[in-house]
């Protein structure tokens, strides 16, 4: 990737990179130093707060005059960050050249980038607030297989980035051609049908989320009691500086209203909780409208383009033949919300990560989710799941459950104290979940696709084309085989799925199948 | 047009059943015969190297003898009999043989075993958990041929293979004699450019 280019034009400084006048040397908009301080600030915070963990500690425990040197260090660090920036932006220079891009940037360590465009994976646009007053974007260009080749290049106007845009999904166009010979013909799987509908000729956005739904989307997130439990080992301090000074304060005041000491104390108790956790969950739903803010969903004959953000509005374009697989998730609060999420997976996606290029529709009335999943694999139909195999619930619930429960609880109750016996209460919930999750599993193929449901409140279903399997194995224990069961796991490119417990004749025929497909396809996967 | 018509048969033999000509002129949809497929589950697996077993076994050894000199030397060094370590000692010795017996019995031919097709390679291993592999030669991005000291004494050979989305080396395989390796690596080389070409 890294090349000894050197600049073999002479230099001009532009406000932003013009896209007829390509060979020549660019800069960036100067607008871009505020982008690389943002960008560098939170890196610091990000990679080196774990690595000054122990400075912080001898700067607490050493030094006397704490405030001093803290008013000293801070306005010093952030000035070199500030200054860091600035020569990034002045060493950043680029150029377009025959269907490549040159990137010369770094400040101690200088890069030298020469990105192919048929190396290029995606190419992205977002607008961050404070480029929208100039007209300007960052242009994300990702490199194929590697999240560490992303290239930015942060203040260059619209049209331009949307030209490397086209180009370089030029270029992907003319490889495909070139990698399936003349057989690009498309397939009932692949959905890149010639004839395209009116919907996908239409500027219009197929799908627009109103910032309620968007907002929703927080609620649904786990994020909220990700936080609490992260911040668990803060509570007993807290719930100290709460219990000296706040919680008698308080007292005061609700006792005389309530006429009850006891009573007061617990409706203290309960309005603090409900008000950190409203904080957390308000803190979700501020984080999902900055994602999804005015979210729009266009499709495009070949393409998925998403569009959203409050602070940075992002485009994500996704070339519908690099889908890998769409996934399907519900979650026990979208359950009581009726919604489900949706994702458009590629290459390496992992299921919860959407800056990577993957596409997720946070909020979708369940019935619609079909009618979304034919948009990447036209003619999908509704799977219709089969169960696995019902000695899953018995041999989970005795092998993985109750023989441990006597392994440990059965001595502590002979040795210890036979309350421990109790214990085993905790084997009727466990049962409960068990059954669950058996519920949820599901297989379902046709000679195209193929579809695995599973979940234990909420359900997560992935659907993909046959053809784009990478890797098929069964796995059987002796009951498996006994049973004529195993365990079925296919690689995707957007990860692995497994299903357990399926009868051995439904994956071998699967299996059979698959590696037909997969096998005789001469449909680019990627 | 499905994909059925477009794509020759390439070896694979009666993938369809040809019966339904249709009316129109150049197009037909013909029916797809799953059980007339290639069978996976009739592959013949090779075994893999006689002496295939002996490498975990060398491995297994060193880090028990280890483990044992740390356990002898334990009671020595804090001036106890040498009595406390003996059951310990028995115990370790329990375990290793039984997960050298476990070793020896997984390396049986019929247990462990490759199976290279014209389009895909095969690999199955286990004992009490048996799993057989598939993975198709035109999803192989990367192959690596890898011998560690041990490999290299018996003069065996550990075969890597990725596709895309593992979290790793998607399949591999150890205990190949370095020919049969070699052989295979450029099977698959060849065979999954063809595939591509």
């Amino acid at each position: 990737m890294t090349t000894e280019e050197k600049p073999d034009s002479p230099e001009r400084s532009t406000v932003f990179a013009d896209p007829k006048e390509v060979g020549a040397w660019e800069r960036l908009s100067p607008i871009s130093i505020v982008y690389f301080f943002l960008k560098f600030t939170i890196t610091s915070i990000r990679q080196g707060f774990v690595n000054a963990i122990p400075a912080f500690a001898a700067f607490a425990v050493i030094v006397d005059n704490k405030l001093f040197w803290l008013s000293i260090a801070l306005p010093s660090l952030v000035l070199a960050v500030m200054v860091f920036g600035v020569l990034y932006y002045w060493n950043f220079r680029f150029q377009i050249r025959n269907g490549e891009i040159l990137i010369h940037r770094g400040v101690l360590k200088k890069e030298k980038l020469n990105l192919q465009y048929s190396r290029v994976q995606n190419v992205n646009i977002s607008r961050p607030f404070y480029f929208a007053p100039f007209k300007l974007v960052n242009c994300i260009i990702e490199s194929a297989g590697s999240k560490t080749s992303e290239v930015d290049l942060p203040g260059v106007s619209e049209p331009f980035a949307e030209s490397v845009q086209s180009e370089v999904f030029a270029t992907e166009k003319d490889e495909h051609h070139e990698t399936s010979g003349s057989i690009v013909e498309p397939s009932e799987a692949d959905g890149n049908l010639p004839q395209t509908t009116d919907a996908e000729n239409s500027t219009a956005p197929m799908l627009k989320l109103s910032n309620l739904e968007a907002a929703k989307s927080g609620l649904t997130s786990y994020l909220a009691l990700i936080v609490l439990a992260a911040f668990a080992p803060f509570f007993e301090k807290f719930s100290d500086v709460l219990a000296d000074k706040f919680f008698p304060y308080l007292l005061k005041i609700v006792e005389p209203i309530v006429g009850d000491k006891f009573l007061a104390g617990v409706i203290i108790l309960v309005t603090t909780f409900v008000v950190i956790f409203l904080i957390i969950t308000s803190a979700s739903v501020i984080g999902a409208l900055i994602r999804f803010y005015n979210f729009e969903l266009y499709n495009k004959k070949d393409k998925l383009v998403r569009k959203a953000g409050l602070l940075e509005r992002k485009t994500t374009t996704l070339t519908k033949s690099k889908i890998q697989s769409v996934a399907i998730n519900q979650n026990l609060i979208a359950k009581a919300l009726k919604r489900v999420s949706l994702q458009y997976r590629q290459v390496g996606v992992k299921l919860t990560n959407e800056n990577d290029g993957s596409i997720q529709i946070p909020m979708l009335e369940p019935q619609e989710s079909s009618k979304y999943v034919s948009v990447a694999f036209q003619n999908c139909p509704d799977p219709c799941f089969q169960p696995i195999h019902r000695s899953y619930i018995k041999r989970v619930f005795l092998y993985f459950n109750v023989i441990p429960f006597i392994i440990i609880f059965s001595p502590l109750s002979i040795l210890v104290s036979k309350y421990f016996l109790f214990a085993f209460l905790g084997l009727i919930p466990i049962f409960g979940l068990i059954k669950l999750s058996y519920k949820r599993y599901g297989f379902w193929h046709n000679h195209e696709f193929a579809a695995m449901r599973s979940g234990l409140l909420g359900h997560r279903i992935v659907i993909f084309p046959l053809y784009k399997i990478q890797m098929t194995k069964f796995r059987q224990s002796r009951g498996q085989r006994r049973r004529k069961v195993g365990n079925l796991t296919v690689q995707l490119g957007s990860g692995v799925e497994t299903i357990p417990y399926l009868k051995s004749d439904i994956a071998d025929r699967f299996i059979n199948l698959a590696l037909y497909k997969t096998e005789s396809s001469n449909q680019p996967w990627m | 047009m499905t994909e059925e018509e477009t794509t020759p048969n390439d070896g694979n033999d009666i993938m369809e059943s040809r019966a339904d000509h249709s009316q129109v002129e150049g197009f037909s949809n013909t029916q797809l015969q799953i059980d007339q497929l290639p069978k996976w589950e009739d592959i013949e697996f090779e075994p893999m190297a006689k002496n295939a077993a002996w490498e975990p076994f060398i491995q297994s050894l060193i880090f028990i003898s280890f483990l044992m000199a740390a356990v002898i030397a334990a009671p020595i060094i804090g001036s106890k009999s040498l009595l406390y370590s003996l059951p310990i000692l028995a115990g370790i010795l329990l375990l290793f043989g039984l997960s050298q017996w476990h070793n020896f019995a997984s390396h049986r031919p019929g247990v462990r075993g490759i199976a290279l097709r014209e389009k895909d390679i095969g690999f199955k291993k286990g004992l009490i958990w048996k799993s057989r592999t598939m993975l198709p030669f035109n999803r192989v991005q990367h192959i690596e041929i890898h011998r560690n000291p041990f490999e290299r004494k018996l003069g065996l050979s550990s075969l890597r293979i990725f596709s895309a989305g593992g979290s790793g080396v998607d399949l591999q395989i150890s205990g190949l004699e370095n020919d049969r390796a070699e052989r295979i690596k450029q099977y698959i080389l060849e065979a999954s450019k063809s595939e591509t070409a």
